[in-house]
């Protein structure tokens, strides 16, 4: 008796870490255009000017594409393989760190601007919000805004982006009214 | 060696064994523990301070924001062979910056202070980490022996220090290495005010106001 119960359990226990083995249900890739959302090449140096004057540079210190996959919650899920391009900007003083990440739209359609701690994130399957805008004495076209829903929060924090295709970032404001912007 | 001579030899390390152990015992100086509990207490960072803003010396502006402060008290911590206790505190206060990625957490101990002991029993430990290099530091001030207790950065206390307004009481802190230039290399931490200053590897200074 106890003997047939063990065997039940172990049975069981064995079926149970039985696992189906996962395959790719879908795969996307980025276009060349999707890619070109990411102006940024590895050893670029772009200059940005603060309000308050002082110039400074951008590094890119980083830039590739990467095949990933969704996360399978489950043994023997299927997932999702797609494509995704980053790019990575330093600059010493400030210290900010802007991190770029494009998906392709029919995966997800936006590009994440990371700036240290902080997201923005722009739906590339739309038109730019601004056919132009005149920072300083330069004009952009066709430019992506984007803004931060933190409102009420006393710390100084990003809290819009200006992007465009051409040159990437344009400009970063801050809650304080202080501001980045590209300088060409 | 003949039995005796060993006998003899055993008494002979017996007795200064006991002698040995027959000194002062150990009793809590409550006069002088008192003494340097309140002086820990002058680094606690007033509970008005909460939002402080940060300007670097390329003119870019942040925030220092208190996260968190909390203080327990342990009842009884220290006894004694003399059949007193003393109670010991500690008080813990966090920062960090709202864009660069740096944060900053200050423990502050008390203790008590024998006859017998008076190192590492009012402390203050200041920790930095940067989130995005992944780096921490740790230093720890001894507010007896005025010393580091460990090695691996230099701290200095001045009594007093002018930043833009004249502070009472400051330790600064330079930690020997760094693994990155952006890590911050060194930090000013006053009486009532917490972080008042740091600068990174790079040499940029980070001002409190």
């Amino acid at each position: 008796m106890q003997k047939s119960l063990f065997l039940l359990i172990f049975t069981l226990f064995f079926i149970s870490s039985c696992c189906k083995e996962s395959h790719e249900s879908a795969r996307y890739m980025l276009t060349d255009e999707e890619k070109d959302f990411i102006p940024y090449e590895q050893g670029d140096s772009v200059k940005f000017i603060h309000s308050g004057g002082n110039e400074f540079g951008f590094e890119v210190v980083n830039e590739y594409t990467y095949l990933d996959r969704t996360y399978a919650e489950h043994c023997g899920e299927n997932y999702v393989a797609y494509e995704y391009k980053i790019a990575e900007l330093f600059s010493v003083a400030p210290y900010l760190n802007l991190i770029f990440k494009v998906t392709p739209v029919q995966f997800h359609p936006f590009l994440e601007i990371q700036l240290n701690n902080y997201y923005f994130h722009i739906d590339i399957s739309k038109t730019p919000q601004m056919d132009s805008v005149k920072l300083g004495e330069n004009i952009f076209y066709d430019v992506y805004k984007v803004e931060s829903n933190m409102y009420d929060n006393p710390e100084i924090q990003p809290n819009r982006v200006l992007y465009n295709k051409q040159f990437g970032v344009l400009q970063i404001n801050f809650t304080n009214n202080d501001s980045i912007t590209l300088k060409k | 060696m003949t039995a005796s001579h060993l006998k003899n030899s055993l008494l002979f390390v017996l007795v200064v064994v006991i002698l040995a152990s027959c000194g002062e015992t150990e009793c809590i100086d409550t006069e002088r523990s008192d003494y340097y509990k309140n002086i820990t207490k002058e680094w606690f960072v007033a509970d008005s301070i909460k939002y402080r803003d940060i300007v670097d010396d390329t003119g870019f502006s942040q925030t220092l924001l208190k996260v968190s402060c909390d203080t327990f008290v342990v009842e009884d911590a220290c006894s004694d062979d003399c059949g007193a206790s003393y109670n010991r505190f500690m008080y813990s206060v966090g920062f960090r910056t709202s864009v660069s990625p740096y944060s900053f957490s200050v423990d502050i101990s008390s203790g008590c202070i024998t006859n017998w002991e008076n190192k590492n029993q009012f402390t203050l430990k200041v920790m930095i980490s940067n989130t995005i290099t992944g780096a921490s530091k740790a230093a720890t001030y001894d507010i007896v022996t005025k010393e580091n207790i460990e090695k691996n950065a230099s701290i200095k206390y001045f009594e007093d220090y002018i930043l833009d307004v004249e502070l009472k009481g400051v330790l600064e802190i330079t930690f020997n290495r760094i693994s990155n230039l952006s890590n911050i290399k060194t930090v000013l931490y006053a009486k009532g005010n917490g972080i008042v200053m740091f600068i990174d590897g790079n040499g940029n200074r980070y001002m409190v106001r």
